[in-house]
């Protein structure tokens, strides 16, 4: 067997396609054995049959994964985003809440520095004896306990100013702002030279968190003067 | 069938839901240990797919035998790999540590080479002119000559052996004089 330039490459394809009998595949074999280059080349011949299978599985297994990447990668942004989101809601909800917090929380629990006592009566006889009571309760700072009685002392009286500003002043200690805004506005509706009650008004404000109402207010007490006008000063100083 | 036997035959059927459990399974980990040499989670999965690739084509041998479990040949050739890369990306050197573990994995140097011929000789066989190009295509996909003859409508059988013989020669002689053939052989 001789190989040439000629005859080389269709050996080769015998050989690789088993075209060859017994005896000649081993004279090849020992043929190329022999010729360092010749393998070298033969073995190029062999590899190159397999290009055209690797190419087509390559492209189709890149494509495969990366269909899956760009599933997952959307997937996880998707999930990174709506996580994002949440978490900025949450933040902003969070936010929201701890400056509504802030400006409740922060005047809620405000003390009433002006708490004046209700100096009604001094008797305990049968005839005062719920007056007595309300009273004392009142400036014990009973406010549940105390309630029931402003109120039954109000349906005879309804225009006690005294009592309105204690039945008032009650409600906001109780947290019933609305109910002693309304009492307030009693007040002024009534009395309107009576300014005591913006005192309480403005704090009653303050702790709805309605700041600006509350400003406005302490503001006119501070200029008039008025009653609470140290205390005013100083929440106008801190209220924002 | 063992999960290795599994996980092989998914790559070489493209069996997409088998390769997607390749995916979930195998890339955090490989993320995570390309991460542990110094590489991004992209690097990661750019060596994951590299490795799948050359797991792929080592697998279309028909003497192919896989001795040691799926993931321990998977990450073998990922460290490698990025090994590689990571040297050639950042002019890395070698540290001791690197060597010893490397030393192990001598063989999976041939298997990466493998895959950079199979590249190179299918980017030489784009640049042969179209006829050439189709003839070998066809030859490469066992069609025999009487068919490539008719396929493409040559004169003779024995002028399409001829185009077929000159045309290997051409393309044998464009990958031997490619600077990088002889680095990975």
């Amino acid at each position: 067997m001789k190989i040439s330039e000629e005859n080389k490459y269709e050996l080769f394809d015998q050989f690789i396609s088993g075209q060859m009998n017994h005896e000649e595949s081993l004279r090849f074999e020992a043929l190329l054995k022999g010729d360092v280059s010749l393998l070298a080349e033969f073995n190029l011949v062999k590899e190159l049959q397999k290009v055209k299978e690797f190419s087509i599985q390559e492209a189709k297994l890149k494509s495969t994964l990366s269909s899956i990447h760009s599933a997952n990668t959307s997937k996880s942004k998707w999930m990174k985003y709506a996580g994002f989101a949440l978490l900025l809601s949450l933040l902003s909800f969070l936010l929201f809440q701890t400056i509504q917090n802030q400006s409740k929380s922060s005047y809620q629990d405000i003390p009433m520095a002006m708490f004046e006592p209700l100096e009604l009566t001094t008797k305990s006889n049968e005839v005062q004896a719920n007056l007595r009571t309300m009273q004392d309760l009142y400036n014990q700072k009973e406010f549940k306990k105390a309630m029931p009685y402003l109120l039954s002392h109000l349906e005879s009286k309804p225009n006690d100013l005294d009592i309105l500003l204690a039945q008032g002043i009650a409600h906001m200690e109780l947290q019933q702002f609305s109910q002693a805004d309304a009492v307030f506005d009693k007040i002024s509706d009534l009395e309107p030279r009576v300014k005591k009650f913006r005192y309480y008004k403005s704090l009653n404000l303050l702790k709805q968190g309605r700041n600006s109402e509350a400003k406005i207010l302490l503001k006119e007490i501070v200029n008039e003067n008025g009653f609470g006008f140290e205390h005013a000063k100083k929440l106008i100083s801190t209220v924002q | 069938m063992p999960d290795k036997d599994k996980y092989i035959s998914y790559l070489l059927t493209n069996d997409r839901a088998g390769i997607k459990s390749i995916y979930d399974q195998y890339l955090p980990k490989v993320q995570s240990i390309i991460r542990g040499m110094g590489g991004t989670s992209d690097d990661g999965w750019e060596i994951f797919q590299e490795a799948l690739i050359v797991i792929m084509a080592k697998a279309q041998k028909d003497d192919f035998e896989l001795t040691s479990s799926f993931y321990t040949f998977l990450v073998s050739i990922c460290r490698f790999k990025w090994f590689n890369e990571s040297k050639k990306k950042y002019k890395k050197e070698l540290t001791i540590e690197e060597n010893i573990t490397l030393s192990t994995e001598e063989d999976i140097v041939e298997d990466l080479q493998q895959v950079e011929r199979y590249r190179l000789y299918k980017a030489k066989l784009d640049e042969l002119p179209p006829l050439c190009k189709q003839i070998l295509e066809l030859f490469f996909n066992q069609f025999s000559i009487r068919e490539i003859t008719q396929k493409l409508n040559l004169a003779s059988e024995n002028a399409a052996k001829q185009k077929k013989h000159q045309c290997q020669k051409k393309l044998i002689a464009k990958i031997q004089s490619d600077t990088n053939y002889k680095e990975l052989l």
